[in-house]
């Protein structure tokens, strides 16, 4: 018994020791990215050599850099609504309708998810070449909603695959219309799901670089395509910078979701 | 339930995803761009041109078995973590799934920087290496296969992880303890019992993850080299450098095949709400 | 209020008056139709064809939130993003009452459930009988015209859905608030309801006083669902004004019950097992029915004592109430006995309902 207890006590602690020393592989070479967007060498050196802002200052002032964010930022909200709006209606017919194709169409939208994101690009610029539009910001948001809607539709009807319609029914029965029955009781109860569709949305667009590669033009130009861009021929410490200020955005947004989504009223 | 609520999302599928894909089949077949879809003479011209050459073979293949390693790798790699955080009751497990999932939202152009600094002639392992004496100089470590198979591992880490760690926290622990009753010491009870049982959030996993690898593009490009080129790569040389938009097509074509057959085997055989992409 | 459905799969045939302030039960197996029904009433689902009043104003076409239902559901089906009071006050929202209005009339539906202290509380703080106590103040606060409880006791433990049952009771007694009520437990349906209506099949078999539904079951459905009884089959063989006889296997059957079988024709005699004696001699006097029998098994349940009894033709066997039994010596399982059935406790039901 003791002795049994001994062993599966070491086990636990190598298994520990061990996901201690994987998140730290995980997490490094992150951390080290901010540790080298301070440095002030000219060029990717480890250790650093010391400490400045001159790297976020060179980003502030590339006209290139500040475009794109503006952009990424347009874009990402833009796609993200509209990902919402066409998603979160389809969920409910999708999890609660019936009617004949429902199932046909759920799985397209999901196969959709499997698709690499580089054979949208190319497949969406041969459908503007054809629609004879010429590319703009508007085919770019066109692009990251149809990534994006997928991921809502699947977490909004996950939630209410989960949530029986008795609910909607109690509401109906208290004297609720279909659309406040829906607005006061189903909408709150997929906050869940809309929050972590948005956030999918949102993060898939603003981190996107193969469809937005494609359908963008120089000046619509987005963050990650200005800093892939930038890396393809150049290696300083101002794509650390700019890596670390896409990340304040993203985590910055995500946060924002949550609380937005706590102070309706859902925990 | 008004139906005409799907209305929106079938124009949009059919506009941005049916559409796109038969135009790319199209002209992958020598349709011309500016025509309708198999409006023009179709030959798989452009296809026998394209696998007539080595080069595409090697990339074809290269893509294959790069995937394959790394699937195995983040299969090794994630199934202790996953373990762990199914079964702790430590306050750190959710930092652990914080880390892990900082990959998914951080986006391709850090992670690249990341491992380039983590590998780079004058970066964190090589100087680790000289500073304790290791090796005299620094060590070639980046723009090449380690360097790819290793971002590819963390990109897609988290598709590895969340699929093992459901299929274990959803085995009953009154199985477990099943065994254990019937004299299997803990090691025997993971082998026999707990393993068999986590194999199909593995599988499940694997795909996921194999997948991810064939469809990655800015790690193959940015971290490996001309000897390293993976499909999505190629797919882009022929876009732009080459500016070759049938064998791009036709490329492009040939990795949604198989996205299509990953696909076709996680319906076949995985639950498809489990599957976590 | 009359309310009538024409052909659908889950309910063929429905036809049924509720008296203003009655509490009526729709009692049955899984899949006899009486969520469906329930379901009509609210307007959740549509009648095929078929009318449905409430307060004599057709409801059969009116969406369910203009119908003036309450509902009660077995899951609570509490609001989990609300607190209770605004869970109770949702319904006068949607009416469009006065703020100031609603506030009080949340505090008296509270009151009426003794949840007052409550109403801040989120629904998963609460346990079951309590979100249950104030599911039922959200469904009265409206005033509604009809009471709908759709199995809203069958998610709780036995102490807690006995109070319950009682307080429901109570309540819509001293409200007079007109009741339907669906349920698959008999004994619950029998100790809350003026009536029950017992549905089999999409058909209501029977729809009558608890009393009646035990004593005198129209269909061999009803007495086989209600309470416990043994069905022996037999031919009529004469039939007059006071008397029937009956031939079976087990022996010729007198029965001073009224009953339309004509002679000649295959019947199902039924009799419940309080109404089967054990005598020690096979000299009946009495008429009705008498048979030798074996003790095959006995079961103690505390208040009654029941005993299986094996006879020679069948292997049905024939369950008899040994509870008062206990003049006799304690019978042993092997022991063989006469029963008796007096005649005035033998139903008769044709054969073809089964």
């Amino acid at each position: 018994m003791s002795e049994s207890s001994g062993k599966s006590r070491w086990g636990e602690r190598v298994l520990n020791g061990y996901v201690f020393l994987m998140t730290l592989v995980l997490a490094f070479p992150l951390l080290v990215v901010g540790l080298i967007s301070f440095d002030t060498a000219e060029y990717i050196n480890f250790p650093p050599s010391g400490f400045s802002l001159k790297w976020y200052r060179s980003v502030v002032e590339n006209p290139t850099f500040m475009l794109s964010l503006g952009n990424s930022l347009i874009v990402a909200l833009a796609s993200t609504a509209c990902a919402l709006l066409i998603g979160v209606p389809a969920s409910l017919v999708i999890a609660r309708g019936r009617f004949p194709g429902r199932d046909l169409l759920y799985a397209l939208c999901l196969s959709s998810l499997t698709v690499p994101w580089i054979v949208y690009g190319v497949s969406l610029l041969f459908l503007w070449a054809v629609l004879g539009f010429n590319l703009s910001i508007m085919t770019l948001i066109f692009g990251h909603t149809v990534i994006g809607t997928p991921y809502v539709l699947r977490t909004s009807v996950a939630v209410l695959a989960d949530m029986p319609p008795v609910y909607e029914h109690a509401a109906r029965s208290l004297g609720a219309s279909p659309l406040r029955a829906f607005w006061t009781v189903t909408l709150p109860l997929m906050a869940v799901g809309i929050r972590a569709g948005a956030a999918f949305a949102f993060i898939v667009s603003i981190v996107n670089i193969p469809i937005s590669l494609f359908v963008t033009t120089a000046e619509n130009i987005t963050m990650p395509v200005a800093v892939f861009n930038y890396m393809q021929y150049n290696f300083d410490p101002s794509v650390a910078a700019f890596s670390i200020i896409q990340m304040i955005i993203i985590a910055f947004f995500i946060v924002f979701a949550v609380r937005a989504a706590r102070s309706g009223g859902v925990s | 339930m008004n139906t005409m609520l799907a209305a929106p999302i079938t124009t949009l599928m059919v506009i941005g995803y049916v559409l796109p894909s038969l135009l790319m089949l199209s002209i992958s077949l020598g349709g011309a761009i500016g025509s309708w879809p198999f409006a023009a003479t179709l030959s798989f011209g452009k296809y026998i041109e394209v696998f007539s050459s080595s080069y595409t073979w090697r990339v074809l293949v290269f893509t294959l078995i790069v995937s394959v390693a790394v699937a195995v790798v983040n299969a090794l790699l994630a199934y202790p973590m996953a373990l762990y955080l199914a079964r702790s009751r430590s306050k750190w497990t959710g930092t652990v799934f914080l880390i892990a999932f900082t990959p998914l939202a951080v986006g391709m152009n850090m992670m690249t920087m990341g491992w380039l600094i983590m590998l780079g002639k004058n970066g964190v392992i090589n100087y680790a290496l000289q500073a304790l004496s290791l090796t005299s100089g620094p060590v070639p470590l980046v723009y090449g296969l380690i360097a790819v198979v290793i971002g590819l591992a963390h990109i897609s880490f988290t598709f590895m992880l969340l699929p093992i760690e459901s299929v274990l926290r959803s085995i009953d622990p009154a199985i477990e303890r099943a065994s254990r009753s019937l004299g299997a010491p803990p090691w025997r009870t993971f082998l026999t019992i707990t393993l068999p049982l986590s194999f199909e959030g593995v599988a499940a996993g694997m795909l996921i993850v194999f997948m991810q690898s064939c469809g990655a593009f800015v790690i193959p490009l940015l971290l490996g080299g001309s000897s390293t080129v993976m499909l999505p790569v190629a797919i882009w040389e022929q876009m732009t450098v080459a500016n070759d938009r049938a064998a791009g097509a036709a490329l492009a074509t040939v990795l949604a095949v198989i996205a299509l057959f990953i696909l076709a085997i996680q319906l076949r055989y995985f639950n498809p709400r489990r599957s976590t992409q | 209020m009359r309310k009538s459905y024409g052909t659908t799969l889950a309910v063929e045939h429905i036809d049924l008056d509720i008296a203003k302030g009655e509490f009526v039960s729709l009692l049955g197996p899984s899949g006899c139709g009486k969520s469906t029904t329930l379901m009509m009433v609210a307007g959740f689902e549509v009648p095929t064809a078929g009318e449905i009043h409430i307060r004599d104003r057709r409801v059969d076409a009116l969406p369910p939130e203009k119908r003036r239902i309450g509902m009660m559901f077995q899951s609570y089906a509490l609001f989990p993003h609300m607190n209770v009071t605004a869970n109770v006050e949702y319904g006068l929202r949607m009416r469009g009452v006065p703020k100031a209005e609603r506030g009080p009339r949340v505090q008296r539906a509270l009151d009426l459930v003794h949840m007052q202290g409550f109403a801040d509380r989120a629904p998963r703080q609460l346990s079951g009988g309590q979100q249950q106590r104030v599911a039922l103040a959200r469904a009265l606060v409206t005033e509604p015209d009809i009471l709908l409880l759709d199995e809203p006791f069958s998610a709780l433990d036995r102490k807690l859905r006995e109070e319950l049952q009682r307080e429901v009771r109570d309540l819509q007694r001293k409200l007079g608030i007109t009741t339907i009520f669906v349920t698959h437990d008999q004994e619950e349906a029998l100790l809350m309801s003026d009536r029950v209506a017992v549905m089999n099949e999409g058909r209501v078999e029977q729809c009558t006083r608890p009393q009646n539904l035990y004593g005198a079951p129209a269909t061999s459905f009803v007495a086989k669902f209600i309470g416990r009884g043994s069905f022996v089959d037999g031919t009529v063989r004469e039939r007059s004004a006071t008397q029937s006889l009956i031939d079976t296997a087990i022996g010729q059957a007198t029965i001073t019950r009224p009953q339309e079988a004509a002679p000649g024709a295959q019947v199902r005699i039924f009799f419940r097992p309080e109404h089967a004696r054990l005598v020690e001699s096979t000299a009946a006097a009495e008429p009705g029915l008498s048979f030798p029998a074996t003790l095959r098994s006995l079961y103690f349940q505390g208040a009654t004592t029941m005993a299986e009894m094996k006879v020679e033709v069948s292997e049905e066997p024939i369950v008899v109430d040994l509870s008062e039994r206990s003049q006799l010596h304690t019978p042993a399982e092997g022991d063989r006995f006469t029963i008796h059935v007096p005649a005035t406790r033998i139903h008769v039901f044709p054969a073809m309902g089964e």
